[in-house]
C-alpha cells in the first residue's frame, strides 16, 4: 500500500491530515483506516475539476477533504464540514484524523469472535434472568446481523465457564432460593390503596420500606397520608 | 436507601444465597426492583463482578437505572450491542465504556441483554 504523504500516523491504522499539507489522494482511498471507516468514499469532480472526498467524522456533521484539480494529484489539502442535506460546507477544519473501525477491521480478519464475557474477570458471576427467554432471543436474530452475532451453542458454550445465578418466575421444577416477593400491586394513584396494602403487610409482620423517586415526594407520602 | 440494602441482605434467603456453592443457583420470587438490590449487595459481599443479562432492552435498561441508585452511575454500565459496529460516529461509546469497565475494573456490574450478549466483539487485548 502506497504511503500516505504528510499523514501523521497515531498508529499503523489511522491518519491525521493537516490543512495546508499534501496528499496522495490514490493513496488515501486505499487506506485501511478510510475503508474501514467509510462506508462509501464519493469523489466528486465538479466543472471546475475540483475534486473531494467525502468521509464521516466523529463531529455531528461530515467532513470533506477538498483537493485537486485531478486524481490522483497531490495537492494542498483543505478540510470543511458540510450539511449533509444541502451539501453546503459549514466551516473549515484545522486539522482531520481519520480513525479506522478497529471492530470491523477484525471481522476483516477473522478476529471477532470474542462475546462480552470474554472481557469479564474469571471470577465474575453472570445472573440470567428467565434463561429460557434470553436463549430464544439470542437464536430469534434478523438475517441481515446472522454474521454480527455468536451462535447460541457458543453463547451457552462461554456461558458454562462462568458460575451462573439463574432467576426464575416460576421455579416449580427447579430447587430455588425463594425470596418471596411479589410484584407491586397497581394502585392507580389512590393512596387509600395504598394504605390498606401497607396495612395488610405490617399485619403480617413485614418490614416496610417505601423508595421514593426524589426527597419530595418521600416528603409527600409522608406528610399526606401515612402519619394520619 | 442503605437502609433498604441492610434489610435485603438480612433476608434468609440472601444469605443463603450468598452461602450457595458457586455454579448454576436458581432463585425465584424476584420482583421489582429486587434484583437490583440483590446484585448490588453480591457485588459487594463478594467483592466480583457481576454481569445481568436481562430478557429484553426495556428490561435492562430499568435494572440498569436501579442499579445506579443503589451502587453510583460509575459502578454500573449497559451493554445493548446495537451500534457496536459504528465506531467513530458516536453511538457505541457507552458499549466501549462498558466494555473497558469490564476489562479494568474487578468489582463492576454490567447490565446486557441477549444481543449484546452474543455480540460478536474483537478478542480483548491482554
Amino acid at each position: 500500500m502506497p504511503h500516505v504523504s504528510r499523514g501523521l500516523a497515531v498508529d499503523a491504522r489511522s491518519i491525521e491530515l493537516v490543512t495546508g499539507g499534501k496528499t496522495d489522494l490514490a493513496a488515501l482511498t486505499t487506506h485501511s483506516a478510510i475503508a474501514d471507516s467509510c462506508r462509501k468514499i464519493s469523489w466528486k469532480c465538479t466543472a471546475t475539476s475540483r475534486s473531494g472526498a467525502g468521509f464521516s467524522t466523529s463531529t455531528h456533521s461530515p467532513g470533506r477533504i477538498r483537493c485537486g484539480p485531478s486524481l490522483p494529484a497531490t495537492r494542498s489539502n483543505r478540510f470543511v464540514s458540510f450539511d449533509p442535506l444541502s451539501q453546503r460546507s459549514i466551516r473549515g477544519l484545522q486539522r482531520a484524523s481519520i480513525l479506522p473501525d478497529l471492530l470491523a477491521a477484525e471481522t476483516a480478519t477473522g478476529q471477532r469472535n470474542a462475546s462480552l464475557l470474554d472481557y469479564a474477570d474469571d471470577r465474575a458471576i453472570v445472573v440470567i434472568d428467565e434463561p429460557e427467554s434470553v436463549d430464544a432471543a439470542v437464536r430469534e436474530r434478523p438475517p441481515a446481523g446472522m454474521d454480527e452475532m455468536l451462535t447460541a451453542e457458543r453463547v451457552n458454550e462461554i456461558l458454562s465457564l462462568f458460575p451462573c445465578i439463574t432467576l426464575r418466575t416460576i421455579a416449580a421444577q427447579t430447587q430455588a432460593i425463594d425470596f418471596g416477593s411479589r410484584p407491586q400491586p397497581s394502585f392507580n394513584g389512590s393512596i387509600a390503596a395504598l394504605r390498606r396494602d401497607l396495612a395488610q403487610l405490617q399485619d403480617g409482620a413485614y418490614s416496610v420500606t417505601l423508595a421514593c423517586d426524589s426527597d419530595s415526594e418521600r416528603v409527600r407520602c409522608r406528610n399526606s397520608s401515612f402519619d394520619s | 436507601m442503605e437502609q433498604l440494602r441492610k434489610n435485603i441482605e438480612e433476608l434468609s434467603a440472601f444469605k443463603e444465597l450468598l452461602a450457595a456453592e458457586p455454579g448454576s443457583v436458581t432463585i425465584a420470587g424476584v420482583a421489582g426492583s429486587l434484583l437490583a438490590c440483590i446484585a448490588a449487595g453480591l457485588r459487594d459481599h463478594l467483592d466480583r463482578q457481576i454481569l445481568i443479562v436481562a430478557s429484553d432492552e426495556g428490561s435492562a435498561e430499568r435494572l440498569k437505572d436501579d442499579l445506579a441508585v443503589l451502587l453510583g452511575g460509575e459502578a454500573v454500565h449497559l451493554f445493548s450491542g446495537t451500534g457496536a459496529r459504528t465506531a467513530g460516529a458516536g453511538k457505541n461509546v457507552p458499549g466501549m465504556r462498558a466494555l473497558r469497565s469490564l476489562k479494568n475494573s474487578p468489582s463492576s456490574v454490567l447490565v446486557t441483554t441477549p444481543r449484546g450478549l452474543a455480540t460478536r466483539l474483537p478478542r480483548p487485548r491482554s
